[in-house]
């Protein structure tokens, strides 16, 4: 009565705890209420994030739980002071933020057992805890604090979403400043102009009285054999997978009959699916199939040694281009494909109506309309080609013979897998500084290429809409 | 006579680009054929000299051993696979749907509209960055959450070559993970954006909130395209070679307790690139090149099953949601 309040509504009215009745009689504390759990279950989300990787902070964890969840506690209490009820969810949350407090100060600091081959330390769990429990407590104390309208609740589902994404994005953002933070110091004109070659030649040296001849050997160290390696293989793998593309993407939507067309997008979607294994396990076979034939210089590629020897080695440039545009092909039919279903059917109908054949259209109609997707495609294929690795696994050798389209092939990627994984630490020790700076390389080229197709997209679409 | 002659080379003036473009259209399909003919031959010797019940079994001699030459069982390797599928899979279908929301419904402002641009040049990444990274990843999660650095080394209750320090499933899945993400997020995407507006404005006409309208009727239409753009990614994180060859390596063992995430389990993939000989390009024996071809080959069968079930369940989910 004093308050106000109507007397129906008055009838099963329990006076609240005093914190609540203190807090709540206007609209200003409860804010603050809100404000509070809002900041200390933002807190407990980035120490969270931070346990996932640091052990030393082992006191907070618990701390920041029972600290959200007295925020929790209040924000229930409000409500049930409000709507005369409990909320059940908000109530479910409360208990079991306290239950993990407890559960936590319960784990020994290092967890094994079950023969388990990893020892777990504490905080991994508070980290998947304290993640796990603000996430809802952030959003709830979104929902009070933006007024606990029907709109604020829809506000306060953003947390849920926006997680995932920025965690994934500092994922990505660590392993890129490591990858630049490593790289950038190696930079110098004497590796990008040196190509990674050894040279050996005999010297006179006295062993007693006698002079005799050893073989010394020293190895120029740079990346240029690698890089010009990369842009050959971009170079003959659009070459090869430009037309056969273009004309698969055509022949499906212009001149296809119903199950081959069918027959011909499924194994378009199949090669760009299977195992790059695969591909690269057929090239083996191909190679060596080849030996003994007449082909064999082209598919194996060549070298010649010290003392002028011809020697075959184990796949040239043209093999690796033809294997990789297998995994190109199927893009650049799809682009093809989309571009020629994207034409105005009036565009194409009045062509034929004026008497034109169909194969006058589709040069002077659809493929002039559809040249931009070709050219998306087309740059897509090239980044896939410039970073394919395992397609060319077997086939690559470190390419100190020279670049050519009939020696041996080599690239960017298989020399950052050489760096990386050579069981013999010689190439590693000679080339190693080396790795991180040619990963940037290849970042940027197939960067570069992907950011020009974004660029080309928007093109697009204002083409589009323009015409 | 003549004028036979003449409405050949006619037709043959009119019609010469649909010869051609049918010979360059059955390319991808003589391409396949010929993978699958190559696979089959080459397996032959393993299927007859190891035999089909060897070779689904969970023996195996040490992939770099030479004793003990007829033991090549690819159970572990299939086990690895699925445990492999499940870390990375935990991780990247929530956040690569989480970023697909964000893109497509839930922006905010310009930075949903960002998001495609980011992901789109993250797609751009090849997989050998990811590889050589992984050891960030190991020093900053790996090694200090499940190495126990704090013990003291003569005190460590688990031997210490055990110890996931750079190689690991779990690892391995992490790494696998990132490669997955910008290509499963774009699709998602699609998915989410062709779902029919007038569905969704009706719901909210009706006056449900966005979530509602997000879980109730986005996501439910949107279902059919979520579900085979998650079996694309699922065939892309399996046919995978290079980051699980270089973090998680090529000999298979199946680890003691089955869920063990922690021991490095090479996948299908990795283990037939073991058998053709790892990192090193000097052909092994012939029987186990042959038992690498017919990994392989069943790769490339569980891809072809995987994408024929794809239209099967497009058109259950379409046939539920039509009605």
């Amino acid at each position: 009565m004093i308050s106000g309040r109507k007397v129906g509504s008055d009838t099963n009215y329990h006076s609240p705890p005093l914190i609540v009745a203190v807090m709540s009689k206007n609209k200003v504390a409860v804010k603050a209420m809100s404000l509070f759990s809002l900041t200390l279950s933002g807190l407990g989300l980035l120490l969270g994030c931070l346990c996932l990787s640091l052990n030393s902070l082992e006191a907070f964890p618990i701390l920041t739980l029972v600290l959200i969840g007295f925020g929790m506690l209040m924000l229930s209490l409000n409500d049930r002071h409000f709507t005369h009820q409990w909320d059940g969810k908000l109530l479910f949350l409360t208990i079991l933020i306290f239950i993990s407090a407890c559960l936590l100060s319960l784990i020994p600091e290092y967890v094994y057992g079950l023969n388990v081959s990893g020892i777990i330390h504490r905080s991994f769990f508070s980290a998947l805890i304290l993640i796990a429990l603000s996430i809802p407590a952030l959003g709830y104390s979104l929902y009070y604090f933006l007024g606990a309208t029907p709109k604020a609740r829809d506000l306060s589902y953003y947390p849920l979403i926006i997680f995932p994404v920025v965690l994934m994005l500092g994922a990505f953002g660590i392993l890129l400043y490591r990858l630049f933070a490593g790289g950038i110091t190696h930079f110098s004109w004497h590796m990008l102009s040196t190509a990674y070659n050894q040279q050996i030649w005999q010297t006179e040296v006295w062993q007693g009285d006698w002079p005799q001849w050893v073989n010394q050997s020293i190895y120029l160290t740079g990346i240029r054999n690698y890089v010009l390696g990369t842009l050959l293989l971009i170079g003959l793998t659009a070459l090869i997978s430009l037309p056969i593309g273009i004309g698969v993407g055509i022949y499906i939507t212009e001149y296809s009959t119903g199950f081959l067309s069918k027959l011909i997008k499924f194994s378009c979607t199949a090669l760009k699916s299977v195992s790059v294994f695969i591909l690269g396990i057929t090239a083996v076979s191909l190679v060596n199939y080849s030996t003994g034939t007449p082909f064999a210089s082209l598919i194996r590629g060549y070298f010649y040694d010290v003392n002028g020897q011809r020697h075959l080695s184990n796949g040239s440039f043209v093999t690796g281009a033809i294997i990789i545009s297998i995994l190109v092909i199927p893009i650049i039919a799809r682009a093809t494909e989309e571009g020629i279903l994207s034409v105005p059917q009036e565009m194409k109908e009045g062509s034929l109506a004026l008497g034109a054949s169909q194969g006058h259209t589709l040069f002077n109609v659809l493929v002039p309309w559809s040249l931009p997707n070709i050219t998306t495609g087309l740059l897509l294929g090239c980044a896939e080609a410039a970073g394919s690795l395992a397609t060319i696994w077997y086939l690559s050798g470190t390419g100190e013979y020279g670049v050519s389209p009939l020696h041996q092939s080599t690239s960017l990627s298989y020399f950052i897998f050489l760096c990386r994984g050579d069981t013999s630490p010689g190439f590693r020790s000679v080339e190693g500084a080396y790795q991180f700076a040619a990963a940037i390389i290849l970042i940027l080229i197939t960067v570069g290429l992907s950011i020009s197709v974004l660029i080309l997209k928007k093109r697009l679409a204002k083409r589009y809409k323009g015409v | 006579m003549k004028n036979q002659n003449n409405t050949i080379k006619i037709k043959l003036k009119k019609g010469w680009p649909g010869i051609v473009f049918l010979l360059l259209g059955v390319i991808p399909l003589l391409i396949l054929t010929f993978i699958i003919f190559i696979l089959i031959i080459n397996s032959k010797l393993a299927v007859s000299t190891v035999g089909l019940g060897s070779l689904f079994s969970t023996q195996v001699s040490g992939v770099f051993s030479a004793t003990n030459q007829n033991l090549y069982g690819l159970i572990p390797a299939i086990w690895g696979t699925i445990l492999l599928l499940i870390v990375c899979m935990i991780i990247a279908i929530p956040v690569s749907l989480a970023m697909a929301v964000f893109a497509s419904e839930f922006t905010l402002g310009f930075l949903g509209k960002g998001m495609r641009m980011i992901l789109g040049i993250l797609g751009g990444i090849p997989s050998v960055i990811y590889a050589l990274m992984s050891v960030v990843f190991a020093q900053i999660f790996i090694i200090p959450k499940f190495c126990g650095t704090g013990i003291p080394a003569d005190k460590l209750p688990v031997p210490i070559n055990t110890l996931p320090f750079n190689t690991s499933t779990l690892l391995g899945g992490i790494m696998l993970s990132m490669l997955i993400i910008p290509f499963l997020a774009p699709l998602y995407c699609d998915a989410i954006e062709d779902v029919p507006k007038s569905q969704k404005e009706a719901s909210l006409g009706l006056g449900a909130s966005r979530w509602y309208t997000l879980w109730n009727v986005t996501i439910p239409h949107a279902l059919s395209g979520i579900t085979s753009a998650s079996t694309l990614g699922v065939l892309k994180a399996m046919g995978d070679v290079v980051i699980v060859g270089l973090v998680i390596g090529f000999g298979s063992s199946l680890p003691n307790p089955l869920f063990d995430i922690f021991k490095a389990t090479p996948p299908l993939s990795s283990a037939g690139a073991g058998f053709m000989g790892g990192f090193t390009q000097s052909a092994a024996s012939p029987l186990r090149n042959s038992v690498a071809y017919f990994t392989a080959f069943l790769l490339l069968f569980i891809a072809i099953i995987f994408l024929v079930l794809i239209p099967v369940f497009q058109k259950r989910f379409k046939r539920r949601f039509s009605k």
